[in-house]
């Protein structure tokens, strides 16, 4: 049993106090595995006094560091024990957050669309049973988050703009940049330049406690992302790189930093960072393990047109695709479009079980639009004369 | 205020009130037994109070054709008032007012009487159509007899019994005909008043109850025969045995005597329990309690007896909310955790035997009782790498063993039972022991103990960590160059649908161990969510996420870690990969890696592995069937290589048709003599043959080529050994060694000093005088070998003769003829163009004249005179 007046639990609740912080500095630092290893043991002494309350807290903390790092179901391992039918003894803060970490997981993975519904419903109702349902803000940027997975776009961003309507900066709680990171990445997805830039404009001004490190990564990321909407890709390529010295191995930064270099038409560079991506075509996360075999597609694809002597396009906001004028180099282009099939075909596995779960077909519409530009390119060897395929 | 109508009594039916009381009170019919002798048992005490020495005893009698059974003792009996007040009202208690009174006077038999309620005498009704008590109270003249048929209506007589004390006749009911048999009374007897005090004889035999159980003997010889008659006791009434014993003798505040033991019957279920059978003041209350035992105490059994305890009024339990029974239950658990430590210290290896056997229970019990594991944990047997105690090895012993000079000792173990023999010999290999934690509840038991002790020791699992100091990085040449045989392994595995294997390249020891196989924290998180999933608990909303999430993950990655130490890996990674072999090589790590850790050994693993025995079998015997092929294509070729080599021969070195005899004769001018003579037994004659010796002719041009092609050419050969010239002796060995038939002689002067080898002795062993003998001499002692009377009596030369197809035309023979004189350069023209006496004869005298320019007449007189010769041989 839980004994306050111990001497012992006294000496424990420094200890994991102090274990506490560290593990708060780790997760600053994004040294995600690092932060998870420390909430662990601050996690363990919590268990040897019975102290439940603190069991709780360094479980969420624990969960969360570990879904930072991309370890899905060990976060999920640690959170699960507190996800008890009735009262748990830990605080409804607490309760809520690992609530909403579980969402996060769900949708990363993802798990079925139904699974997912059936969590939020589980959390609105704990919100409700709590009498806590100004904490909502949060539940509605997962369900911008949901939306945007599955590619309605004006749902998700209703969504978003009402979370961070209501948000109100304290715990349980997003940061706010995980509200405007949303936000202007929706925007940038419906084409909206001007919005999200006068998202991004906002963050730049918010004055809210905040995580210094993800906060540079992902403005910076926003902001390329912006530059390649806007056809500015040196442009985007500085933030990318201003982004990567935040941090080089996050893969999301990693994806926006190949992504910019292909728009450059810098494919080799391109290829080296691709080839870091490469180490994470396992990850626990669905949706990483589509975006990397669709980059595998868009670089041979790029690589297609290069040696086809097409100009660099950005295949992912690039609307205009313009029609290849002359095959510079045959058996390179052929070459690589075969193997950005080969990519695409990959990418499409994955990214058809991803809609099948989400119940929408976005991933499948984006690698048939890709393969559409292939098809552009076979198609300029057969009219070209004297060429056969 | 409302006026009552009537006033009037509730009236009750008393027979069907007796009956329905009797038999709630009493579900077990034989109960009479025990409350009838707890009566006589109550009445002898009392007796003893007026009497202290007087001798109880209470005597049983079945009498099956009257369908009776009597209980007699010789206590105190009834007088007339005694049978109004106590025996004729229910609830009215002798014995309670006789405790009450010894009380208030502090007498010592207070405590032993057992009845309290008065309602004893009910149980009889539930068997009994009638019952009689015959009794005469001590000290008073009257008997009495009282007859009562389970009615309000008692009869009371005058009766003429003689003896102090009672006897109760119980008439059975039909219904219960079943306790008229004499087995089935003695069971019960024993089985309710096995400890009563007195004798208890059953038709004038016994007693049959134990009278004095072990523990309430007060001296003992020696500890021995102690626990000798403690386990006899044990035996007799439990069919169980007993791996050991934990007597009871508590006396404050509460008193408890018996036995409690730890048995062999092993339930591996959750739910079984300790039981002990319950006696209150020697009189059995309650067979197999299994609440009076902590809970976590289900490897023991035992017997107590407490005159404390409170037994309820069918006496067929006891009260719990009872300080005693409280008492009982905490003092017992302390019992059994002081014993296993006492084991632990001074008798380690029954504290093994029982861990052993009760692993399941001793661990399970720790692990979900806090108070009991606080007690054992450092105490419980865990199986390690250490040789000495079968690797048996408590925490305790461990951290002793373990102490690092850190602040923290570290718990190295390993979770997965089959991976024993691949961490065995990674701890070996760093002088670390390991616990093998895959037992039952093991796991879950460290855990906690590392939590409980996280100031001092800390938990490191072997099976779930890439741990850096167990499995040493490569640096960054070294990883390169092992980089690609990673990869041909993955490659390899995915081939064989494998397609989760990770292989990392590792330094680790022993050097022997190829590969092994690491769990990876997903594994594991995977394992724990599994668990958490199924609990009963788990909010009912998140459950199909972590379902998902679980069914998702059913290809968990696997490490396999290959080391760079091992002789094999590193031939591995300098070889050539791309053949089928040794991508079964590779294929081969990762099983034998499996085989040490064989809890990964699934189904698809196996049949992996199965499918490459087969195809390592079908390959063996395809190699072995290859061999075979091979060996007999070799065969061949050798074959063919000495038929090659036998044409080579004919080629370059192609035997004449006429003989030809190679001489082996050292080169000096004095062997001249010898020579001319051979040739004029052998070139004329009627042989005819062609001597020659390596001078004569030069086939190559080193002298060794030389000389082979002159032995390859010859038929036969003679040589000269008298002085075992070393060149003749090469020459001869040349010739001897091929063994193929061809004839040789040997030539040997008389005054040879040195001996002759014993292989030349079995060839034609020619003797001559002297080198220095004119040719004439010489060539007599040579014919002589071959010739005797005319005749060639020599087989060798005879087999020449034989093989012989045409006579050589020599100098020796054409200067030899009688008729025909030819000049030296005659001679050497003749011999230039025909080799053999043959060729000439065949040759037109006109031809031979165009070509060698003789006159035709010489021709004809030539080739007449060689035929003659031919008529003479």
């Amino acid at each position: 049993m839980f004994d306050a007046e111990n001497p012992l639990t006294q000496a424990a609740q420094e200890q994991m106090q102090s274990l506490y912080a560290a593990g708060w500095e780790a997760y600053q630092d994004t040294q995600w595995l690092r932060a998870a290893e420390i909430f662990g043991k601050a996690l363990e002494i919590a268990e040897s006094i019975n102290d439940i309350r603190k069991i709780v807290l360094y479980r969420f903390w624990r969960g969360s560091s570990l879904l930072q790092a991309g370890k899905l179901r060990q976060a999920l391992a640690v959170l699960t024990p507190t996800l008890k039918e009735g009262t748990t003894g830990g605080d409804a803060d607490d309760i809520y957050n690992t609530l909403a970490t579980y969402i996060e997981i769900a949708q990363d993975l993802p798990v079925n669309l139904g699974a997912i519904e059936k969590a939020f419903q589980q959390t609105e109702s704990f919100l409700r049973n709590s009498g806590n349902l100004d904490w909502r803000h949060r539940l509605l940027l997962l369900q911008a988050t949901l939306s945007k997975l599955r590619g309605m776009y004006p749902e998700a961003l209703a969504a978003a703009q009402e979370s961070w309507a209501i948000w109100q900066d304290k715990y349980p709680v997003y940061i706010a940049d995980a509200h405007l990171n949303r936000l202007v990445e929706i925007s940038l997805l419906l084409r909206d330049a001007q919005q999200a830039q006068m998202y991004l404009w906002e963050w730049e001004m918010d004055e809210h406690d905040t995580i210094p490190k993800t906060r540079e990564r992902l403005s910076c990321s926003r902001q390329s992302d912006l530059a390649r909407l806007e056809g500015r890709f040196t442009e985007a390529v500085d933030w990318a790189r201003r982004a990567m010295l935040v941090d080089n191995s996050d893969i999301d930064t990693l994806i926006l930093m190949v992504r910019t270099f292909l728009c450059m038409g810098d494919n080799h560079r391109a290829r080296d960072e691709l080839i870091r991506l490469l180490a994470h075509r396992h990850a626990e996360t669905g949706h990483y393990r589509y975006y990397i075999r669709l980059l595998w597609g868009d670089y041979h694809l790029a690589c297609a047109r290069q040696a086809a002597g097409m100009p660099a396009v950005d295949d992912v906001f690039g609307l205009e695709f313009p029609p290849p004028s002359a095959i510079a180099n045959p058996a390179a282009t052929r070459y690589a479009l075969a193997r950005a099939r080969r990519g695409y075909r990959a990418a499409l596995k994955v990214g058809s079980w991803i809609d099948e779960k989400l119940q929408c077909s976005l991933r499948q519409n984006e690698i048939y639009e890709r393969l559409a530009r292939v098809e552009a390119i076979e198609h300029q060897f057969y009219s070209l004369p004297g060429r056969a395929w | 205020m409302v006026e009552p109508l009537e006033q009037f009594k509730m009236e009750t039916n008393f027979e069907g009130l007796i009956q329905l009381l009797a038999k709630s009170l009493y579900p077990e019919p034989d109960v009479f037994v025990r409350e009838l002798i707890q009566n006589g048992h109550d009445s002898i005490v009392r007796r003893q109070e007026v009497e202290p020495d007087f001798a109880g005893r209470i005597d049983v009698e079945l009498h099956s054709s009257r369908r009776e059974i009597i209980f007699r003792d010789n206590g105190i009996g009834m007088d007339r008032q005694d049978i109004k007040h106590f025996l004729s009202v229910i609830g009215s208690t002798g014995t309670g007012t006789a405790r009450k009174k010894l009380t208030e006077e502090g007498r010592a038999a207070a405590y032993n009487l057992i009845g309290q309620f008065g309602i004893g005498m009910l149980s009889a009704f539930v068997v009994a159509e009638k019952v009689v008590v015959r009794t005469r109270k001590l000290k008073e003249k009257q008997a009495f007899a009282w007859h009562n048929t389970g009615s309000t209506d008692c009869i009371l007589y005058a009766d003429n019994r003689k003896e102090i004390g009672s006897e109760i006749i119980v008439s059975i009911n039909p219904e219960y005909t079943f306790m008229l048999d004499e087995k089935r009374l003695r069971e019960a007897i024993v089985k309710y008043c096995d400890f009563v005090q007195f004798p208890i004889s059953l038709n004038g035999q016994g007693p049959v109850n134990t009278v004095l159980p072990p523990w309430y003997r007060e001296h003992w010889p020696s500890q021995a025969e102690k626990e000798a008659t403690y386990r006899q006791f044990l035996n007799r009434r439990y069919p169980d045995n007993a791996l050991d014993l934990i007597p009871v003798e508590i006396n404050e505040p509460f008193q408890a005597r018996g036995v409690l033991y730890i048995s062999d019957n092993r339930v591996a279920d959750f739910n079984s329990t300790g039981v002990v059978d319950i006696f209150v003041r020697r009189m059995f209350v309650r067979v197999g309690d299994n609440t009076i035992l902590p809970p976590w105490a289900k490897f023991v059994r035992g017997i107590i007896d407490s005159p404390d305890l409170q037994p309820t009024a069918a006496r067929d339990n006891i009260q719990r909310n009872n300080p005693a029974f409280e008492f009982l239950q905490k003092r017992l658990g302390e019992l059994i955790v002081e014993r296993l430590s006492y084991l632990a210290q001074k008798e380690p290896n029954k504290f093994k035997q029982i861990n052993i056997w009760h692993h399941y229970h001793l661990k399970g019990m720790a692990l979900f009782y806090d108070d009991f594991f606080e007690q054992v944990a450092e105490l419980l047997l865990f199986q390690t790498n250490v040789k000495a105690n079968n690797g048996l090895m408590s925490l305790q012993e461990y951290l002793t063993k373990n102490r690092s000079r850190e602040d923290k000792a570290p718990i190295y173990y390993f979770a997965y039972m089959g991976a024993a023999a691949q961490f065995y010999k990674l701890a070996d290999a760093r002088g670390w022991v390991v616990i093998n934690g895959g037992g039952r509840f093991e796991e879950e038991l460290l855990v906690k103990y590392g939590k409980r002790h996280h100031r001092t020791v800390h938990l490191e699992r072997l099976d779930a960590t890439d741990d850096a100091e167990l499995f040493q990085r490569l640096g960054t040449t070294e990883a390169e160059k092992f980089r690609q045989l990673e990869l041909d392994l993955e490659r390899g595995l995915r081939v064989s649908g494998l397609t989760n294997v990770l292989v990392q390249m590792r330094r680790f020891e022993p050097k022997e161990l190829p590969s092994v196989i690491i769990v990876s924290p997903e594994t594991e998180a995977e394992e724990k969510l599994r668990n958490l999933v199924i609990q009963p608990w788990f909010m009912a909303g998140m459950e199909d996420v972590a379902e998902e999430a679980l069914k998702q993950g059913q290809r968990r990655p696997i490490y396999l870690s290959l080391n760079a130490n091992n002789p094999l890996i590193q031939r591995l990674a300098d070889i050539e990969r791309r053949s089928d072999l040794v991508k079964e090589v590779m294929l081969g790590v990762y099983n034998s890696a499996i085989l040490y850790s064989h809890n990964l050994l699934n189904q698809y693993n196996a049949e992996v592995m199965h499918g490459q025995f087969v195809r390592l079998f079908n390959r063996l015997i395809e190699h072995q069937a290859e061999a075979s092929e091979l060996e007999k294509e070799l065969e061949a070729e050798r074959g063919q290589k000495i038929e090659l080599q036998k044409k080579q021969v004919e080629t370059t070195a192609k035997q004449p048709d006429h003989i030809l005899i190679f001489t082996i004769a050292p080169l000096s001018e004095e062997y001249k003599p010898l020579e001319e003579a051979v040739r004029r037994v052998f070139e004329r004659p009627p042989y005819c043959f062609e001597i020659k010796s390596a001078q004569d002719h030069t086939y190559k041009a080193g002298l060794l080529e030389n000389v082979r092609e002159h032995l390859l050419c010859a038929h036969g050969f003679i040589a000269e050994i008298s002085d075992l010239n070393p060149n003749v002796m090469f020459e001869l060995g040349a010739v001897m060694l091929p063994d193929d038939s061809r004839q040789i002689f040997s030539l040997r002067s008389q005054d040879a000093r040195q001996d002759v080898p014993a292989d030349l002795k079995e060839k034609l062993f020619v003797p001559y005088g002297s080198i220095k003998d004119p040719v004439e001499t010489l060539e007599a002692a040579i014919r002589k070998a071959f010739e005797r009377d005319g005749r060639i009596v020599h087989d060798g030369i005879q087999a020449l003769l034989e093989k012989r197809q045409k006579r050589f035309l020599s100098r020796t023979l054409l200067e030899g003829l009688r008729r025909t004189r030819l000049e030296s350069n005659e001679i050497a023209s003749l011999m230039k163009e025909y080799k053999t006496v043959e060729d000439l004869l065949a040759a037109e005298p006109a031809e031979v004249v165009r070509k060698r320019g003789l006159p035709e007449f010489v021709i004809l007189g030539l080739q007449g005179e060689l035929r003659g010769i031919s008529e003479y041989v």
